[in-house]
């Protein structure tokens, strides 16, 4: 059936009430394990699985899906209020969002990232329509060439993100990419750097570094104010946007939306780039970069727009193909296998009802999280209200709470506080954490498509040049570094001509 | 109020003990059914079946608890651990049973001392396909081609170690033929490169090929399983297709820890096979690919023993030894 059939189609399964409160119960659950540090969506839709069993295949998906782009809203709301930030997403947000937040305009930065989520959503759902197979054709002629060459511009890139000086944040992307080395390597299944510690095997957990690194080295810094008991996190003055917020908010998020719904159709690593690429995009494009880091608006409303874009997008390969490109997705064909569906390149035609009715839901489900989310902008703000003296230790219990039920192992809360004590140490040694985090995540996948990329080449360096994307990436790579050294070059010169 | 007869609640309690019946048939508190895998993998979902069926119909209170990470080993080891009384099963399956205690030099745990066995469930094929633009029609093409131009024909699979590795490599060493093997992270990465042609062949799990099977995206070449898949009457078995001696059978059963009585483990048969003679059970897992078999305890101890000695020359000739 063609596009504006199969949506109207779907519109009428997804408005049946019975799909409509699943779709209401996942996004609620997502919007509150999204707020939640720690608990994530894969944790909460492993847990949910067995109940889907007895739950109509459509209805199943939808709340599932519901809960996994509603976790995105839910995530930017610590990462805005108190820097802490639950999802690989959510920790461009910690930027602009918490320092939006010290500054009074922390309802303005929710209202943004729920704004710019739900423009965001809508956009990719119609692209789901629209361009589904289009998309899947383009994640398909990615291999491990293009990924490896998507990975090096994400990271050259992230030089951009970096607010001070270069060379420390060089040296943060490395440490990142030491910490990101810990781990089973793929290709021969050795234990790197685990130093026998079983729990080591799959790497060094990245919510336990990101709650530390960020959330808790923050509380650490928040005490050693002279007044931090009474002390209040911020004022608030606003709780919605200004005019002139909301003009240099619009094209952000645009921007941002285009970004993500192209790289959350990349399996492997695709969505995990979005944010930290639309961050620094917006930092390029800006009239007045130093306003970065500082406050600035679109700081929030690209990332999150971008990161909601590829939340969406990631169901394209799903959908069509029967393809998982990240974790939740992986479950969701688990889901699908246990109700006696078999996702795959047939499921259009084979389950409509299932496709469409998915596809419409999504619509549906941004709509209802705007409706969630905004009235929630006040509360959330009251709650900064409470004595900090009194904030800390629910801070850091959630925390704790959050990261021990990711694996039931009290392991991963020692790392959160191993790292939270490298985050205050970075904070006194005046080193940024993003880059560290984007070394973290990039690296272990660098190294893969990298290693991967020369195996099928039979170890001819050349294929990173022979194949088309991969030579444009890597050139546009190239360019960028340029960007990035010339002015430091021109600036040298200046100096020496006028001694 | 007198604070001594705040004690009275105690008191009643203390008195009312011996009335209670002592529990003294097993089990006595919920089950915990280990499964060394995440959630909604193929393990993760037989367990799932199995668990529910079993405890419908006997009233038994079965939860199941996903340890994943180290292929299996962290939640093996939880198991190998655990006490012996009949309450901690473990979902095991090929890999932690046949192809780890020659995978990896030290394993905290031992495969054939720590656990003792239940039954086997059941039997799934592995299948290898010819991806998107590799020129061959069957495993002989795939043999001629490797032996023409050694080194260019690649196989994908799930990880290294895996039983699908292992299906790949037997294939290379019973056909003397030299294809390089490539591992993912999971089967979601290797079908992507594979339906982008960027591998020649990929070894899945049955369950994983159906829906591309059926869209034409995947070309089954041959099942690694010594009789035919109902679902592709027309895919021959590697025997068939002219490698002698191949099989492999991606099989999943329960094991207990080692000194679990055998009363207990008894018990434990009888429910487990009663389940697996369920029509709607059959069904289930014949959808998953799965052959049931419900073997007696003995019977499958001996079985893996004799799947742990199989692997262990193929393993070594990989050179996918991990320290």
């Amino acid at each position: 059936m063609d596009i504006l059939s199969g949506l109207w189609f779907g519109l009428g399964v997804a408005l049946q009430p019975t799909n409509i409160g699943f779709c209401f119960i996942g996004s609620l659950l997502g919007t509150l394990i999204g707020v939640l540090p720690g608990v994530g969506p894969v944790a909460t839709i492993a847990l949910l699985l067995p109940i889907t069993f007895g739950l109509p295949a459509t209805s199943a998906i939808i709340m599932l899906a519901g809960i996994f782009y509603g976790a995105q809203y839910g995530g930017s709301t610590t990462a805005i209020l108190i820097k802490l930030p639950g999802e690989t997403s959510s920790v461009v947000t910690t930027l602009d969002g918490y320092a939006m937040a010290q500054q009074g305009r922390g309802g303005a930065a929710l209202a943004t990232a729920a704004l710019g989520s739900f423009f965001a959503g809508t956009v990719a759902t119609l692209f789901i329509a629209v361009a589904g197979p289009l998309l899947t054709s383009i994640a398909l002629s990615f291999s491990s060439a293009e990924y490896f060459a998507l990975m090096v511009l994400g990271l050259i890139a992230s030089v951009v993100l970096a607010h001070g000086s270069v060379p420390k944040a060089i040296a943060m992307i490395f440490v990142g990419l030491a910490i990101g080395l810990v781990g089973t390597d793929v290709n021969s299944g050795e234990l790197r750097y685990a130093f026998d510690i079983q729990e080591l095997s799959d790497g060094v957990g990245f919510v336990p570094v990101v709650l530390g690194l960020f959330g808790v080295s923050e509380v650490i810094r928040n005490l050693e104010t002279a007044d931090w008991r009474t002390a209040r996190i911020s004022p608030i003055t606003r709780l919605w946007l200004t005019r002139e917020d909301f003009r240099q908010a619009a094209p952000a998020a645009l921007r941002g939306t285009m970004l993500g719904s192209f790289l959350g159709v990349l399996p492997g690593g695709g969505a995990a780039l979005a944010s930290f690429a639309s961050y620094g995009l917006e930092k390029k494009l800006a009239r007045d970069p130093s306003r970065f880091g500082k406050g600035a608006i679109e700081g929030v409303a690209g990332p999150e727009s971008a990161n909601n874009a590829a939340a969406q997008t990631s169901f394209i390969p799903l959908l069509t193909l029967g393809l998982p490109t990240n974790a939740v997705m992986a479950l969701m064909v688990g889901a699908l296998i246990i109700q006696g569906i078999q996702p795959g390149p047939l499921m259009m035609e084979r389950q409509p009802d299932l496709f469409w009715g998915l596809v419409a839901s999504m619509w549906v489900g941004n709509i209802m999280l705007l409706v969630i989310n905004l009235p929630l902008v006040g509360i959330w703000v009251r709650l900064l209200k409470v004595p900090y003296d009194l904030l800390y230790p629910a801070i850091l219990v959630f925390s704790a709470i959050g990261v021990f039920s990711l694996n039931n192992s009290a392991f991963d809360v020692y790392v959160t506080i191993v790292f939270a004590l490298v985050g205050y140490l970075l904070i006194k040694l005046d080193c940024e954490p993003v880059p560290l985090v984007l070394g973290f995540v990039l690296g272990p996948l660098m190294e893969e498509h990298l290693r991967r990329a020369m195996l099928l080449s039979r170890g001819d360096p050349l294929v990173f040049v022979n194949r088309p994307i991969s030579l444009g990436l890597l050139a546009v790579a190239a360019v960028l570094l340029l960007a990035i050294v010339l002015p430091a070059f021109r600036n040298r010169r200046r100096e020496m001509f006028q001694e | 109020m007198k604070p001594i007869l705040l004690l009275a609640p105690l008191v009643a309690a203390a008195l009312a003990a011996p009335a209670l019946p002592a529990a003294a048939k097993f089990p006595e508190k919920p089950i915990r059914l280990v499964v060394g895998f995440p959630p909604a993998g193929a393990t993760d979902i037989l367990a799932r079946v199995v668990a529910a069926k079993v405890g419908e119909m006997q009233k038994w209170e079965i939860v199941v608890d996903n340890k994943p990470g180290a292929a299996g080993n962290v939640g093996a080891d939880i198991v190998a651990k655990a006490p012996a009384d009949g309450h901690t099963w473990m979902l095991t399956q090929i890999a932690t049973h046949g192809i780890v205690p020659s995978l990896y030099k030290k394993l905290p745990f031992d495969s054939v001392k720590d656990f003792a066995g239940v039954t086997q469930l059941v039997g799934v094929p592995n299948v290898i396909s010819a991806c998107k633009g590799f020129p061959a029609e069957t495993i002989a093409d795939v043999v001629r081609i490797a032996k023409e131009k050694p080194g260019t024909v690649t196989f994908a699979s799930s990880g290294n170690g895996t039983s699908l590795h292992m299906s790949g490599q037997l294939l290379k060493v019973l056909a003397g033929i030299d294809i390089v093997h490539v591992p993912y992270r999971g089967a979601g990465p290797a079908l992507n490169d594979c339906l982008g042609g960027n591998i020649s062949l990929i070894v899945n799990n049955f369950p994983e090929t159906v829906a591309h099977v059926q869209a034409g995206t995947l070309k089954p070449l041959a099942v690694t399983t010594t009789e035919r898949a109902p679902q592709y009457p027309n895919v021959p078995t590697m025997r068939e297709a002219g490698v002698a001696g191949y099989e492999v059978s991606a099989w999943f059963g329960i094991v207990v820890p080692a000194k679990t009585p055998k009363d207990v483990v008894e018990a434990i048969y009888a429910a487990v096979r009663q389940a697996l003679d369920q029509p709607d059970v059959k069904a289930r897992l014949a959808d998953l690919g799965g052959t049931v078999v419900g073997s007696r305890p003995e019977a499958f101890e001996t079985f893996y023993k004799s799947e742990i000695a199989k692997w262990k020359p193929v393993v070594e000739s990989s050179g996918a030894q991990i320290e």
